[in-house]
């Protein structure tokens, strides 16, 4: 049965897509804003910088100063934040009731008049500041440049996801204020963002409200640019091994996933926690509880909507335990998991714990404004969030077999497996 | 150059709104209840929502632990979901995983917590799961 979770939906004439969600438990109100521009939509030698991007879009606008946004939102008691994925940017806030308006003005003063604010200070301020930000996340992190290399992997050269949101320490230097203006005429717009409120707001004053603050802005995003090839699995495996000074061996088991919002990668990511995703998963049950060779598996699904999605096992190996046997036994629960298919209980367990952490996620307000606009976005319907869990019930057994024989098979897999230097080596 | 349809610099289309305080509010009182036995419970309605979040307190303070065992109460935490008197660990993490349940643990100086999120329709059984954890 779907759920029921209001929701109401308006289109402005500038193009801006409106999405209200009331919940009047609490008096605040969450305004969730989506912008179709990712890292997807970087072209080589500008990678990092629909992120980089983000952070300037803290940093004043027509009518607001640097750093205003967040200390005039904060004083109210207001909590936000942005982030930067391949597919879209985000910019979010939850704030009480009698700050919404505030929050909406700001909002809108940078989503239309940001580029009366960017300068070369703020522009190198904030280069910085997204540089050291990759070396505390990324360069100075055991395995943290692992899933960029997963992503470099999986996907080929010059493949809209073949790298990372954080971009490379070359880009980020070559970026300039040109460039700037150029990314925002080109993909910020009321015609390429959605708004999402969610909270203590009923749909005609949250429409209003919008309309005040943002009917103004004109509709000056581009139109979208084709979506590129889908892709199918990988035809061969790709390896890539380091030895680095990690605490312990690691393996990254890659594969390409169909595209988000189809049964078959709904299928595929039902297949991937069968396999390694639950506490009672395949791989857990063998490789930690029984045979003791690793301390932990997980699976991730990625749903991406570029014609292909991502979907990865993380194994870390005890010491003393031979990776590569460890691979091979993996990839012997793969084969056998696609030769036998699912139990019922397996399936059954997959569903229940999809079920727990869909529900959980819509119970925060923010995650629910977030998935609201998420779905408008990317598949053109809030409504999705309604409706999700009815789509993964309705996957069959067979369905999960033939997503897993088409998209998990072995051969198909991309490994980068980092290897723990030896210590001495390492000092 | 500016856009005909945009306002001039230093006059917003629409001024800046002023915040309005907020009204008075505050956090539900719950139903209280106490079991035959004495287990005191608190319990708060959440209307719209499809998830139910339970946390048993259980007031051993860290200061007891004997200090050749400090760590204990943290351990029987972490192994609340390894098995139960009826059921092996991965039959009890099975049942644990069909009925939609997360089984957590915390330890701090007010006590060792123990949390349970599962959807409503599974209540009842993530109870009976809980108390095998527990008794």
């Amino acid at each position: 049965m779907p759920l029921d979770y209001p929701i109401h939906q308006r289109t402005l004439g500038n193009g801006l897509r409106v999405v209200v969600s009331p919940d009047h438990s609490v008096p605040n109100v969450t305004v969730n804003i989506w912008v179709g521009v990712g890292s997807r939509h970087e072209v080589a030698g500008r990678t990092g910088f629909a992120h980089l991007f983000e952070h300037l879009m803290f940093q004043g606008s027509r009518h607001v100063a640097s750093g205003e946004h967040f200390e005039a939102l904060m004083a109210e008691g207001g909590r936000l934040n942005a982030t930067t994925w391949f597919d879209r940017t985000n910019y979010f806030e939850t704030v009480p009731t009698g700050a919404l308006e505030l929050a909406l003005w700001l909002e809108a003063d940078r989503h239309g008049h940001l580029l009366d604010a960017v300068n070369q200070t703020n522009l190198d301020n904030q280069r910085d500041v997204v540089k050291e930000e990759k070396r505390q996340r990324y360069d100075n992190q055991p395995y943290g440049n692992a899933l960029t290399e997963v992503y470099a992997a999986v996907f080929p050269e010059g493949h809209p996801y073949h790298h990372p949101t954080i971009g490379s320490m070359e880009d980020l230097d070559a970026a300039s204020v040109e460039d700037v203006h150029a990314f925002f005429r080109r993909y910020y717009g009321p015609n390429n963002t959605v708004l999402t409120l969610c909270g203590d707001v009923t749909p005609d004053a949250g429409f209003a409200l919008v309309e005040r603050y943002f009917g103004d802005l004109p509709p000056t995003a581009e139109p979208a640019r084709p979506l590129h090839e889908p892709l199918g699995p990988l035809a061969e495996p790709v390896r890539l091994e380091k030895v680095e000074a990690v605490p312990n061996d690691r393996l990254h088991l890659a594969f390409r996933l169909p595209p988000d919002n189809t049964d078959e990668f709904l299928a595929a990511s039902l297949a991937l926690d069968v396999v390694a995703g639950l506490g009672t998963s395949r791989l857990i049950r063998r490789l930690v509880r029984q045979e003791q060779v690793a301390h932990s598996v997980h699976a991730t699904s990625w749903g991406f909507v570029e014609g292909v999605s991502l979907g990865f096992l993380v194994i870390d190996i005890a010491p003393d335990a031979d990776p590569s046997a460890v691979e091979d036994g993996a990839m012997a629960e793969l084969d056998r998991f696609i030769a036998e298919g699912p139990t019922e209980a397996e399936l059954a367990a997959a569903l229940a714990q999809a079920e727990r952490s869909w529900l959980s996620a819509l119970a925060s307000q923010e995650d629910r404004a977030d998935a609201l606009s998420q779905h408008e976005l990317l598949h053109g319907d809030p409504a999705l969030v309604n409706t999700l869990l009815d789509r993964l019930r309705a996957v069959t057994p067979a369905e999960v077999t033939a997503a897993a024989g088409r998209w998990l098979r072995p051969e198909s897999r991309a490994v980068v497996a980092y290897l723990a230097a030896d210590e001495e080596a390492v000092a | 150059m500016t856009a005909p349809d945009l306002p001039a610099p230093g006059l917003p289309v629409v001024p800046r709104p002023v915040v309005s305080p907020p009204e008075p509010w505050s956090f539900p009182m719950p139903a209280e209840h106490r079991t035959a036995n004495g287990l005191r419970v608190l319990a708060y309605d959440m209307p719209g929502q499809y998830v139910i979040s339970v946390r048993i307190l259980v007031p051993v303070s860290l200061a007891e632990e004997p200090p050749e065992l400090e760590g204990v109460t943290a351990m029987v935490g972490r192994l609340l979901d390894e098995g139960t008197a009826r059921h092996t660990p991965e039959e009890f993490a099975e049942l644990l995983e069909r009925n939609g349940i997360a089984l957590g643990s915390g330890v701090s100086e007010g006590g060792l917590s123990v949390d349970l999120d599962v959807p409503k329709r599974f209540l009842g059984t993530a109870l009976d799961l809980l108390h095998q954890a527990l008794a």
